[in-house]
C-alpha cells in the first residue's frame, strides 16, 4: 500500500515537473519549436479523447475524424460567416462536435466491435465525401483561411498570431482535459466504463443500463476530439476538407496502441513518439512513416499492451515482489 | 421456454415464497440455468409469466430485473477480470445507490459506500482479498465473489446458480454458512447439486428433469421420493 502510495506521488512529482518545463520552453524557446509543441499537445487531446473511447469503454472506433472535421469546421465558419469571436465559436465546435457524437452513437454504441468499427469508419467517408463535394462552405480540398479575433482582451490582448499565446492557449486546455479525464476515470463514471470494458453483460446483471453509459463516453470523446480538431485549425488559421480525412481516424488508434490503452499517460507517450518523427525524421528521409510502422511492429512486439503497458506490468511485478519478501 | 424447436422448459410452475431458501435440482441438461436465466430476465420465454412482487416482470431486461430486487449470480465464475473485488462490489452497491451518474463524487459519500462495501467483503470472507484483482482469485473465491456481488445489488429475492460446483469439500461449510446468513433477509432460489449444502439449507427443493417439474416439497420428502430418485438421486449415493 505504501508503494502504491509512492509511486502515485511520484507519478504527481514527474506531472508537476513536466509541466513548469513546458511553462519554461513556452517563456524562452524560439518559435519553430514552440509549433511543433502545439501540434503536440493539440494531438494529446485527441489521443486522451481516444483512449477514453477506447480504453476505457471499449468501443473502436474508426470514424474519429468526423468529430475532428466537424470541430474545425465548427470552430471556422461561424468565425467566417458570421463573424464570431474566438470563444463563441469554441463553445459551437464543440457543441456541434457533441450533437455529432449524439447521432452517430446512438446507432454505434448498440453495435459489436467489428461492426462498431464499420459503421464509424463509413460514416467519416461519407462525411469526408461531402466535405469535398461542398466547396462553396467548406472550401473542398484548399481550404480556407480566416482571421481570428483575440481569444483575451483585458489589460492585455492576447491573440493566436502570438505563437506564444497561442502555446500556452493550446497547453491551458491540454492540461485541463489531461486533470479532467484523470479525475474522470476513477470517478463513479469512470468505473462503470472499466467495468464494461471488462465484462459487459456483468454490467448488466449489476442492474447498470449499459447502452447509456456507453453512449456518454462516445459523446464525450466526440465533443473532446472537436476540441482538437478546433485548435488544430486555430493554430494553422485554414482549414480544408483534409480535416476529415481516413488518416485523422487512424492516427489516434495508432498512438493510443502505441503507448498503451488504457491509461492517460500512455497516449501522450505515442503522441510525443509520433510527434517527434513525423518533424524530424521526415525531414531527411520522406518516407518516415514506413520506418514509423516498423517502430510500431517492434514495440507491440516487445510491449503487446503499449508502452506504458509494459512499464504498469514490470512495475505491479515489482510491487508484487516486494510485498511478498515484505510478508516472508 | 424453446431454443427453436428444443424445449428448454415445458410448463414449468415453480413458487417461492418470500423468506424461503428453495433449492432446484436435477440432472444436467435439466433447465435449471435457463429457468433462472428466464426469472432475471437473461433469456425471454415464449410462453408463460413470470410474477415477482405481484408484479409482471415477463421479458423486462436484466438490469430492470436487478432494479426490481431480483439479481443473480453465474454458474461459471462471470467476474470481471482487470477489476479488484471491491470494486466489483462497489459496483452494485452504486448500481442501486442511483449516484452511478456522478463524474465527481464528494469524499463524505466515498466513505459511506466504502464502508458499505468492507461490511459486504466482511460477512462473505473477502476482506483480505479486497486489493485483488477479481481475476486474480482463485475459483472458490470467484465463486464467493459471485453472491458478494449478488448481495450487493440489495434486492429481496437472489439466485443462485450452483455456488458450490468446483469448490473444493474443504471449503462447502463456508458457503454453506454464507448461504444462511444471506437467506435471513432474503429469499433465496439456489441451484445446487450437493445434496449436503441442498439438505442443510433448504426450506423447499423442486426437482427438474427434461424441463418438466418432476417434484416439488420438503427436502426430506424429495430425497424419499420414488421418481426423483430414479432420474436423478440414482446417480449419487444419497
Ligand atoms: N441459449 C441457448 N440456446 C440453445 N440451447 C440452450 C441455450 N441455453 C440452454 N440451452 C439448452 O437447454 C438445456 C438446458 O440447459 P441448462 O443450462 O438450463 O441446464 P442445467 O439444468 O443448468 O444443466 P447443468 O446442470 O449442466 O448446469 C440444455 O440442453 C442446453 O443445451
Ligand atoms: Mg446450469
Amino acid at each position: 500500500m505504501n508503494k502504491i502510495m509512492y509511486f502515485l506521488r511520484m507519478r504527481s512529482v514527474v506531472l508537476i515537473i513536466v509541466l513548469l518545463a513546458l511553462i519554461a520552453v513556452g517563456l524562452c524557446v524560439k518559435s519553430s519549436f514552440l509549433s511543433i509543441l502545439i501540434t503536440m499537445i493539440t494531438y494529446c487531446i485527441y489521443a486522451l479523447a481516444y483512449d477514453l473511447l477506447l480504453g476505457y469503454a471499449n468501443q473502436p472506433s474508426l470514424g474519429q475524424s468526423l468529430f475532428f472535421g466537424l470541430g474545425a469546421y465548427g470552430m471556422v465558419l461561424p468565425i467566417i460567416y458570421w463573424h464570431f469571436g474566438f470563444w463563441g465559436s469554441l463553445g459551437v465546435a464543440l457543441v456541434v462536435g457533441a450533437a455529432g457524437g449524439l447521432l452517430v452513437g446512438f446507432v454505434a454504441v448498440r453495435l459489436t466491435e467489428a461492426y462498431h468499427v464499420i459503421f464509424t469508419a463509413v460514416i467519416a467517408s461519407v462525411m469526408l465525401l461531402l466535405a469535398n463535394n461542398y466547396t462553396p462552405i467548406t472550401g473542398g480540398s484548399g481550404g480556407l483561411s480566416f482571421q481570428v479575433a483575440p481569444f483575451f482582451s483585458g489589460w492585455i490582448k492576447l491573440t493566436v498570431y502570438s505563437i506564444a499565446a497561442n502555446y500556452f492557449l493550446v497547453l491551458a486546455f491540454g492540461v485541463a482535459v489531461f486533470l479532467l479525464l484523470t479525475r474522470l476515470v476513477s470517478s463513479p463514471l469512470g468505473k462503470v466504463w472499466v467495468a464494461i470494458r471488462e465484462n459487459e453483460q456483468r454490467v448488466v446483471s449489476l442492474g447498470y443500463n449499459v447502452y447509456w453509459y456507453k453512449l456518454a463516453a462516445f459523446v464525450a470523446a466526440s465533443m473532446l476530439t472537436a476540441l482538437a480538431g478546433a485548435l488544430y485549425v486555430i493554430s494553422l488559421r485554414y482549414v480544408s476538407a483534409d480535416c476529415f480525412d481516413f488518416q485523422w481516424s487512424v492516427l489516434p488508434f495508432v498512438w493510443v496502441l502505441i503507448g498503451g490503452i488504457g491509461t492517460l499517460i500512455g497516449p501522450i507517450i505515442g503522441v510525443v513518439l509520433f510527434t517527434l518523427f513525423q518533424f524530424y525524421v521526415s525531414d531527411w528521409w520522406s518516407h518516415y512513416l514506413i520506418l514509423f510502422g516498423v517502430l510500431i511492429l517492434v514495440i507491440l512486439r516487445w510491449a503487446p499492451q503499449g508502452i506504458m503497458g509494459y512499464y504498469e506490468n514490470i512495475r505491479t511485478n515489482k510491487i508484487l515482489k516486494g510485498g511478498g519478501e515484505h510478508a516472508s | 421456454m424453446q431454443f427453436g424447436a428444443f424445449t428448454a422448459l415445458d410448463g414449468v410452475d415453480i413458487e417461492v415464497e418470500p423468506g424461503e431458501v428453495h433449492s432446484l435440482i436435477g440432472p444436467n441438461g435439466a433447465g435449471k440455468t435457463t429457468l433462472l436465466n428466464t426469472i432475471a430476465g437473461d433469456v425471454k420465454p415464449t410462453r408463460g409469466r413470470i410474477v415477482f412482487d405481484n408484479e409482471d416482470v415477463t421479458g423486462l431486461l436484466p438490469h430492470m430485473c436487478v432494479q426490481k430486487g431480483i439479481s443473480r449470480t453465474f454458474q461459471i465464475p462471470n467476474v470481471m477480470p482487470g477489476i479488484k473485488v471491491w470494486e466489483s462490489v462497489w459496483l452494485g452497491i452504486n448500481s442501486k445507490a442511483k449516484i452511478s451518474w456522478h463524474p465527481f463524487v464528494g469524499a463524505k459519500y466515498a466513505d459511506a459506500i466504502a464502508r458499505k462495501v468492507r461490511e459486504l467483503c466482511q460477512i462473505v470472507g473477502l476482506e483480505e482479498s479486497m486489493d485483488e484483482l477479481a481475476g486474480n482469485l482463485s475459483h472458490g473465491d470467484q465463486k464467493i465473489l459471485e453472491i458478494a456481488m449478488a448481495m450487493s445489488l440489495d434486492g429481496s429475492l437472489l439466485l443462485l446458480d450452483e455456488p458450490t460446483q468446483g469448490v473444493s469439500p474443504g471449503e462447502i461449510d463456508t458457503f454453506m454458512s454464507i448461504i444462511k446468513k444471506v437467506s435471513e433477509t432474503k429469499t433465496v432460489l439456489m441451484v445446487e447439486h450437493n445434496m449436503d449444502v441442498v439438505l442443510g439449507v433448504s426450506d423447499r427443493v423442486t426437482v427438474l428433469d427434461h424441463g418438466r417439474v418432476i417434484a416439488n416439497s420438503t427436502p426430506s420428502e424429495v430425497v424419499n421420493d420414488e421418481q426423483v430418485r430414479q432420474v436423478y438421486l440414482g446417480t449419487t449415493d444419497v
